[in-house]
């Protein structure tokens, strides 16, 4: 049946206020963002919140800044706008790639980047996107806030780190100089869930790479950040056989299902054929190649 | 020619009401009174039904009746074979055939009363692969297959609902004589029509009549399903199609109007049936058919096709619905619109456990003409011959003799060739090594049959068309109004239609056949020509001159060269008060099919000679990328002889639906069967339609030959035949890039990426 079970609703009117709704509320209250995932979860009566507390009012959240050397996103802030900012352009054009991927722009005019955090799908772009760039995000409750790096956000899928009685407010990317990011995906046809996607970020030193991470979406839990690639990565000087090397340690870490979306041995090819792709492009715009 | 102006104005009578939503569907209607209808279905594959008690369904409060196959004539209905009944009786035979049905005074309590019905099951091993059912040693998906009646003459046996066969010359000893011999196989998963309107129905008895409203694209069809499940005569029913929210063939053929109409007179209330999207997915006996080809052809070293053999199996499902002409013409399409003397064509419809296959737009003609025209590059390929240059030299031109032994009027295959190859830039365009263009050609017949129309003009001048055509959103109906205007000097604008109504309009065979406006087009014609007559008698009368010298244009009759005598035809209207009114009737008649020569075709039901032959070449340009893939259609020219064109802007959308449609069966539309023979991918997320963002520039070149004994000024169809060609070119395309055919379709990046991989193409 489309149509959700019958459910309560209040309009937050500032951050304090839904959390205060929230942690009175319990853990059968939810917050609506942009709401194209709960929405459609609730008509179909996977999700059935008897309150829906509407975050839609709450303009403190929505934002882009570049401030004590990070660059901060309110929670609210829409699937548009991450694609159409220039400072995240500038700084880390994986958001811009993602984003022209994702969905198409009736959902991005409404969908939210802490909604899609928060959603949890293992499929999700722009987990993995946060993964590699290393961001933190920032969560905040009635007593006070907690920041919890991308790694430990997803403790399962559809599951987070953020309490009954709390509300993820903001992302923090730290800025780090020689820069460079980039996000693959391969897709059933325009606009659609992921099969595979790989997101890579880099740093700089010199001729070789300080730091870098690959994220991946749609191949299992717990895939959005790769220690072992990390490891290959630091200290390493950029090369095809680089690529192909952390490629491969990428396919290996992660558990992709068969399903309709590809056969495991698919996804694994993509695993790495797409971390390949994202790594070469990330260098590529660190080294000032490719803008 | 006044029809053949280019680009002429079409305003489509119905934009304004589906544009601004003020249009009513199906769904949209709620009756006084009015109950929720659901179904029962079988969620098992195959199963012998061991209990079936509906006792506690009745007590469930708010339902007011609830039917099985006991509550109605025990009866087997189909056009081609009688095999199915209303609801199953002993046996099920898909997930989705319908056991039961409750109409209850909301959802929910239709809902309640549906679980409350017992229905016990044995399970059955399900029939699912289509080779297989073939065999001798297959269990039978029908035990009493040779007692059913087909009403069409299907060759039938066992698990074999209709076998055709094509057969010219002597295929074996040419074979023998041929420099290169090809063989290939492919198999097409099915797929579906995917109306974005789930299905509707709406029943209402008064006295002993009912009117049904419905989303059908064959009014007559619906209502002679009926008449003949329930046991009603034509005139006791009468179905009324509201606005239909698109069909693609999907909606052909009697559904479920039978079962909602004897739910209303049970329980003695208006009942309302909608579907679900799952339910659209799962119920219908429409789906495209899954098809496995094996083709072989012997090919000289010149470049002649000297033989052609082939074996077609066609998945049946569970049920005939309309599929029983489908080997008859899945075997022309493998044997093509070449000049081949010597073919033998095997082609088998068989049944199994899926849902049942029905004609989806150019049903079987755009799976076998994607496993036809990739065997026909691997042909060229064979003797290094380019692909275009050996379609030139073998397909059929005008005076030519076809596959079958008919004989080609004027047709445009080659212009078609030349023309789409030319502005694609075939051959001359300079291509990234992840890109080619691929190339095919199609063909599809044309269907005249029996159609009506009626014509007046009122006394005001205002004129009406009251057609028994059905519109299901291609535009043809709406373009009815521009061929009584031609006939009576009026604007299209003057005209209403009043359409889909079985009890107003005469019959038609519905928005199927790509026939609207070849039949009903000359029905009006007709009928608008008698109104021509009576006013070209009165204009005459007035003027003291011959009716032959009264010409009628820009509203007005005025004797020819002589505008002083003229008057205006709302006058003349105005004047038929007083004398005669002014109503006009008009009927198309079938006519008589081609000879056919030197050829012998088994159960053939009279599709193997085309009237009216139309014919296409789809050249795509496709960007592959080997390591994952992905194939991207950059774009596509599409050239089409469908005869006159009378429409441009209406015939223009039909090609650019039709390649649109062709590329999500190329690419991503496929369904998916579990080892049960169940769907896995019965739902809009997980069943790739292809949407605006994935669709290229689409170019449309009409060659246009005059047709004799087709549509108006001889037109042909234009609906189905612009889905034949797409799939092919892409895959054509691809093969090019990846080093040989994917043999699988659709040709997802999965299989694109196998078969990359196999052929040892993926990059370092």
């Amino acid at each position: 049946m489309q149509v959700p079970a019958p459910f309560e609703y209040e309009r937050a009117t500032s951050v304090e206020n839904a959390i205060a709704l929230r942690e009175r509320l319990g853990e059968e209250a939810r917050f609506i963002a942009g709401g194209h995932s709960l929405l459609p979860m609730m008509k179909l009566r996977l999700a059935n919140p008897e309150y829906l507390i509407d975050i839609n009012d709450l303009t403190e959240l929505f934002f882009i800044t570049e401030e004590a050397g990070e660059i901060r996103i309110g929670a609210m802030t829409r699937h548009r706008e991450l694609l159409e900012s220039e400072l995240l352009a500038e700084h880390f054009p994986i958001f811009r790639d993602a984003e022209k991927v994702i969905a198409d722009p009736v959902v991005r005019n409404r969908g939210t980047l802490g909604g899609s955090l928060c959603q949890a799908d293992p499929s999700e772009d722009l987990s993995a996107v946060c993964a590699a760039l290393d961001a933190s995000c920032l969560i905040k409750s009635t007593t006070g806030e907690r920041l919890v790096a991308m790694t430990d956000f997803h403790v399962g899928p559809y599951e987070t780190a953020v309490g009954d009685a709390e509300m993820l407010t903001e992302i923090r990317i730290p800025l780090k100089a020689n820069s460079g990011s980039a996000y693959e995906k391969v897709e059933r046809r325009a606009g659609d869930w992921a099969v595979v996607s790989s997101g890579a970020a880099v740093w700089m030193d010199g001729d070789v790479i300080a730091d870098g991470r690959v994220g991946l979406a749609a191949v299992g839990p717990n895939t959005t950040s790769i220690g072992p690639v990390s490891d290959a990565l630091r200290g390493a000087a950029p090369s095809e056989e680089l690529y192909q090397q952390v490629g491969e340690i990428a396919a290996a870490n992660c558990s992709p299902q068969t399903d309709q979306r590809g056969s495991v041995a698919y996804k694994k090819h993509l695993a790495m054929e797409l971390t390949r792709r994202s790594l070469r492009r990330a260098v590529a715009r660190a080294q000032g190649q490719e803008a | 020619m006044r029809h053949s102006e280019p680009m002429r104005r079409f305003v489509r009578a119905d934009g304004p009401e589906k544009v601004t939503g003020s249009g009513r569907y199906t769904a949209d209607l709620t009756l006084t009174g009015q109950l929720i209808a659901k179904f029962r279905y079988a969620e098992v594959s195959h199963g012998r039904i061991t209990k079936l008690d509906v006792s506690a369904a009745r007590e469930v409060a708010g339902v007011l009746a609830v039917l099985t196959q006991d509550d109605v004539p025990d009866l087997r209905y189909g056009d081609a074979v009688a095999d199915r009944t209303l609801f199953a009786r002993d046996v099920v035979r898909f997930e989705g055939e319908v056991i039961a049905a409750v109409a209850a005074t909301s959802a929910q309590a239709a809902q309640a009363g549906i679980d409350a019905i017992i229905v016990e099951i044995d399970e059955l091993p399900a029939i699912t692969d289509v080779e297989e059912a073939l065999t001798e040693q297959s269990p039978l998906v029908h035990e009493g297959w040779a007692d059913y009646e087909s009403g069409w003459g299907c060759e039938r046996n066992r698990n074999v609902a209709s076998f055709s066969s094509i057969s010219k010359g002597d295929a074996a000893a040419a074979m023998n004589t041929a420099d290169h011999v090809v063989s290939s196989r492919f198999v097409a998963d099915g797929s579906h029509a995917l109306p974005i309107e789930p299905r509707s129905v709406v029943a209402q008895w008064e006295g002993n009549k009912v009117t049904i409203w419905t989303s059908t694209q064959v009014p007559f069809k619906a209502r002679d399903g009926v008449c003949e499940t329930l046991g009603l005569p034509s005139n006791r029913v009468r179905v009324i199609v509201p606005h239909l929210g698109g069909g693609f063939g999907g909606k052909c053929g009697f559904h479920f109007e039978a079962h909602i109409a004897a739910l209303s007179r049970a329980a003695r209330r208006p009942v309302k049936l909608v579907f679900s999207r799952e339910e659209e997915f799962l119920a219908p006996d429409r789906r495209r058919e899954g098809i496995v080809f094996e083709v072989t052809s012997g090919v000289m070293d010149n470049g002649d096709i000297v033989a052609r053999t082939g074996k077609v199996v066609v998945d049946n499902g569970a049920y005939t619905a309309d599929a029983g002409f489908f080997p008859q013409m899945a075997s022309m399409h493998l044997a093509g619109p070449y000049k081949v003397a010597n073919v033998h064509i095997d082609a088998h419809l068989v049944y199994t456990n899926h849902q049942p296959s029905g004609s989806v737009r150019a049903p079987t003609a755009p799976q076998a003409c994607w496993a036809l025209e990739s065997h026909t590059d691997e042909l060229a390929a064979a003797i290094g011959m380019d692909p275009v240059d050996f379609r030139l030299r073998n397909c059929v031109d005008t005076g030519d003799e076809g596959v079958v032994g008919q004989t080609y009027d004027e047709i445009g295959l080659i212009e078609c060739i030349e023309a789409a190859t030319g502005a694609a830039g075939y051959g001359r365009t300079e291509l990234a090594a992840d890109e080619a263009i691929g190339v095919a050609v199609g063909w599809w017949p044309s269907f005249p049959g029996a159609s009506g129309a009626y014509v007046k003009l009122e006394a005001d001048g205002s004129g009406e068309i009251i057609t028994g055509a059905q519109e299901c959103g291609t535009g043809s109906v709406m373009t009815l109004r521009q061929l009584a205007a031609d006939e009576l000097g009026m604007d299209p604008e003057d005209f209403q239609i009043v359409y889909q109504d079985t009890a107003a309009g005469p019959y038609d065979a519905g928005a199927t056949g790509s026939q609207t406006l070849l039949n009903n087009g000359r029905a009006v014609q007709n009928a608008s020509r008698q109104i021509a007559g009576q006013l070209r008698q009165m204009a005459a009368d007035r003027f003291e001159a011959s009716p032959d010298d009264i010409v009628l244009g820009d509203g007005v009759a005025m004797v020819v060269g002589t505008p002083d005598r003229s008057v205006p035809i709302a006058e003349l209207a105005r004047s038929s008060m007083n004398t005669e009114l002014l109503l006009g009737h008009g009927s198309s008649a079938p006519v008589d099919t081609p000879v056919l020569r030197n050829s012998t075709c088994v159960g053939d039901m009279g599709l193997s000679a085309w009237i009216g032959p139309q014919f296409s070449c789809h050249a795509v340009r496709v960007k592959v990328d080997r390591d994952t893939g992905v194939a991207r259609v950059v774009s596509v020219h599409a050239a089409h002889d469908s005869g006159t064109i009378i429409n441009p802007i209406a015939a223009r959308g039909q090609i650019e639906g039709g390649v649109v449609m062709g590329i999500g069966q190329a690419l991503s539309e496929g369904t998916q069967y579990d080892e049960r023979g169940a769907q896995r991918n019965a739902a809009l997320l997980e069943y790739k339609l292809q949407t605006a963002a994935d669709i290229p520039p689409i170019h449309t070149k009409f060659v246009e030959v005059f047709t004799n004994d087709a549509g108006p000024n001889g037109a042909k169809g234009v609906a189905e035949a612009p889905n034949v060609a797409t799939a092919a070119a892409i895959a054509n395309a691809i093969s090019k890039v990846v080093g040989a055919p994917v043999r699988q379709l659709p040709m997802t990046a999965e299989r694109v990426w196998e078969h990359s991989v196999g052929n040892g193409e993926v990059a370092s």
